[in-house]
């Protein structure tokens, strides 16, 4: 939580030259393999941050990650130099939320008691994309027993509430005056 | 029990009316770190400075700070059931409190809920705590008085309906006497009174209510009480939860007065939130935006001009200072933005001067021109008569050879200060001030002896009553001096039958 502003600030600056170039899809894709490499446990940060390999990091990346375009390998180096390397996956997620902002997709998740099929999914996310002003939505269906019945979709820090958990917290509120709560 | 068809339906009706289902898309985020009365919430994106928000138990919190990717929130209520990770929902709503004349009479804290334990408060009306102060249209000269009761005031610094005046003193000089005895005499005087109490004792303000319910001043009173152990914010809060139920009145035409006691310690409580929220400490660790707290306050106490009803919101600040040090960072911030001040000192109160009013340093820049003819031209030499006596009192004291002149004024005030000596809870109206006054300057009190002085004031009011109401009722009504020749002659046959003890 503490470090998210500086990796925003990284993935800002990325999808900015990504943009320029015209290749944010080919550096989407990337990014996602890098996202894998990074997330803990990595063996790879845990490479990097060895004290003993300190003169060896700048080329031991540029051999990992020969095959992918210049611009993340670069990104790579500026992070590792300025100890960031911990950073990478809170950059991979705000550089694939700036890109799906462009694109008008929305990605969240949505709660429900028992797994969704396939094609009540693809109904909640057709119906809701307006409602939440995107184009299309991308939802991921979590399994949680609290929300009780319905569901409950959440979108970058935005919710709509349709559970019955809800319902009866609401219905609690309208009896119960707030000073007695 | 019988139920008929068209009850039924009327019900239907209004549930149709009332009935809402639509679930809407909010903002929410999510607590990151909570203590102290205070909560970072990452999230809530687009969430205005100044609104409330809604944690997962009930709790609301009022937005403080907002931040690239955090905002902070102070939890007006328990910060207890509070957790790591709850959900927090936007309003959209900003802080409002009950207002209206259902509060008279009642104890309630800075969110308007009773304190008291009298049922809940029957009022639809809310206001919001922050509102723009009038401007400068909006506004009319002060030219009615707020009579006090206290002869002090009301003949040395007389306050006017809409002035902002200061009450600053040291700890025990009776500074909260002052205030109470102004509101028991506004009984029969068309206006409502909001006492404000912040960061004091319970019992103290227990003490208080129970003053101004024995005099009958609770029936036009509204107490607001954050008390010592409220937290910060609900001390910080205070003060505008007042202005607010004062504007209601001051906004329907009629008149409020509305004493805060005291700023210094909602400074305090407001500098505790600013340092928990990580500003920048300034002089004494204040914020830097503690003027602006304490003017945006005061600001809203105004006399409006008559296209808006011409009501009238009174506000009397309390600052305590310590050890008579005026120029500490609060007093001089709130003397800078009142229309005068009333600086009580410790050592006349343990003269026996009570209340202990430095007439030297308390002044009233509006005020005169509120003050009624009569008391005007009574009045109008006492301060400098003071003035004069303090500075010869001194030369005085080093030796015993003094011309007759010297001794006359020295007498003059000595007794002057015995009459500005009032008891507690005894307001005097207008008249009977303005009577013992013009009696002292005409010179009539000089050969009683000062012991006699109270006395002679006690048994000089049961005498006008008795023998004299016209001479009373004609200042009381007209506000002038109309009449001097009877007023002398009451004055003379006082004096011929009052008997000097010995």
């Amino acid at each position: 939580m503490k470090n998210r502003i500086k990796a925003r600030r990284y993935a800002e600056a990325l999808y900015d030259a990504a943009v320029e170039r015209g290749h944010e899809d080919l550096i989407e894709r990337e990014l996602m393999a890098i996202r894998q490499a990074f997330s803990e446990p990595s063996d790879i940060v845990q490479f990097l941050q060895d004290p003993k390999q300190w003169m060896h990091r700048a080329r031991i990346i540029k051999s990992t990650f020969m095959t992918f375009s210049s611009e993340v390998v670069k990104i790579l180096l500026i992070m590792v130099e300025h100890h960031a390397e911990v950073d990478v996956p809170h950059m991979v997620d705000h550089y694939l939320y700036l890109l799906n902002e462009q694109r008008g997709i929305g990605v969240g998740k949505v709660l429900t008691v028992k797994a969704l099929s396939p094609a009540e999914l693809t109904e909640i996310e057709t119906h809701f994309a307006e409602k939440f002003g995107y184009k299309e939505l991308t939802l991921a269906n979590v399994i949680d027993e609290d929300v009780l019945g319905g569901f409950k979709i959440v979108i970058n820090q935005r919710v709509y509430d349709a559970s019955v958990k809800k319902k009866l917290k609401t219905m609690r509120q309208n009896f119960v005056p707030l000073y007695k709560r | 029990m019988e139920i008929r068809a068209e009850e039924i339906s009327a019900l239907i009706k209004k549930q149709i009316q009332y009935y809402q289902n639509d679930t809407e898309v909010e903002d929410i985020g999510t607590v990151i770190e909570t203590g102290d009365g205070i909560a970072q919430i990452y999230g809530l994106n687009n969430v205005l400075s100044g609104e409330l928000v809604e944690f997962e138990d009930g709790t609301m919190g009022l937005v403080q700070s907002l931040e690239e990717d955090r905002v902070g929130v102070v939890i007006l209520g328990s910060h207890l059931s509070i957790r790591e990770g709850d959900e927090v929902k936007r309003t959209g709503r900003i802080m409002e409190v009950p207002v209206g004349k259902a509060l008279l009479g009642r104890v309630v804290n800075p969110l308007g809920q009773p304190l008291d334990g009298k049922g809940t408060i029957k009022t639809r009306k809310m206001r919001p705590i922050e509102q723009e102060a009038p401007g400068v249209m909006a506004r009319k000269s002060i030219h009615e008085p707020l009579q006090t009761g206290l002869k002090a005031i009301d003949a040395l610094v007389p306050i006017g309906r809409g002035q902002r005046e200061l009450i600053i003193g040291d700890r025990q000089t009776g500074k909260t006497t002052v205030a109470v005895d102004t509101i028991l005499n506004q009984k029969d005087q068309n206006m409502y009174c909001i006492y404000v109490a912040i960061g004091q004792k319970d019992s103290t303000v227990r003490a208080t209510v129970e003053t101004f319910r024995r005099h009958g001043a609770l029936d036009y009173t509204i107490v607001v009480n954050a008390g010592a152990a409220s937290p910060a914010p609900l001390q910080y809060l205070a003060p505008y939860a007042g202005v607010a139920m004062g504007e209601e009145f001051m906004y329907n035409g009629e008149h409020a007065l509305v004493v805060y006691d005291d700023l210094s310690k909602q400074a305090a409580a407001y500098r505790e939130l600013s340092l928990l929220l990580k500003r920048p400490p300034g002089r004494e660790a204040f914020p830097g935006d503690v003027f602006y707290l304490h003017s945006r306050l005061l600001e809203r106490a105004a006399k409006l001009n008559d296209e808006l009803g011409g009501g009238s919101l009174t506000a009397l600040p309390f600052v305590e200072t310590q050890a008579g040090d005026i120029s500490a960072y609060i007093p001089t911030n709130v003397i800078s933005i009142t229309d005068g001040q009333i600086f009580l000192q410790s050592d006349l109160f343990f003269s026996g001067v009570r209340p202990a009013i430095n007439p030297g340093l308390s002044v009233s820049r509006v005020g005169g021109s509120a003050q009624a003819k009569a008391m005007k031209k009574v009045s109008g030499t006492l301060r400098i008569d003071l003035a004069s006596y303090r500075e010869l009192e001194s030369f005085a004291q080093f030796g015993s050879d003094l011309d007759k002149a010297t001794i006359k004024k020295l007498n003059r005030g000595k007794r002057t200060i015995e009459v500005l000596k009032q008891g507690l809870h005894k307001p005097i109206p207008m008249e009977k001030q303005v009577m013992i006054i013009y009696t002292l300057i005409k010179g009539h009190l000089d050969e009683i002896p000062i012991e006699d002085i109270t006395r002679f004031e006690a048994e000089f009011y049961d005498y006008l009553d008795a023998a004299y109401p016209e001479v009373l009722r004609d200042i009381r009504v007209t506000g002038e001096l109309n009449n001097e020749g009877d007023m002398q002659e009451a004055i003379r046959t006082f004096t011929t039958q009052f008997s000097v003890s010995y």
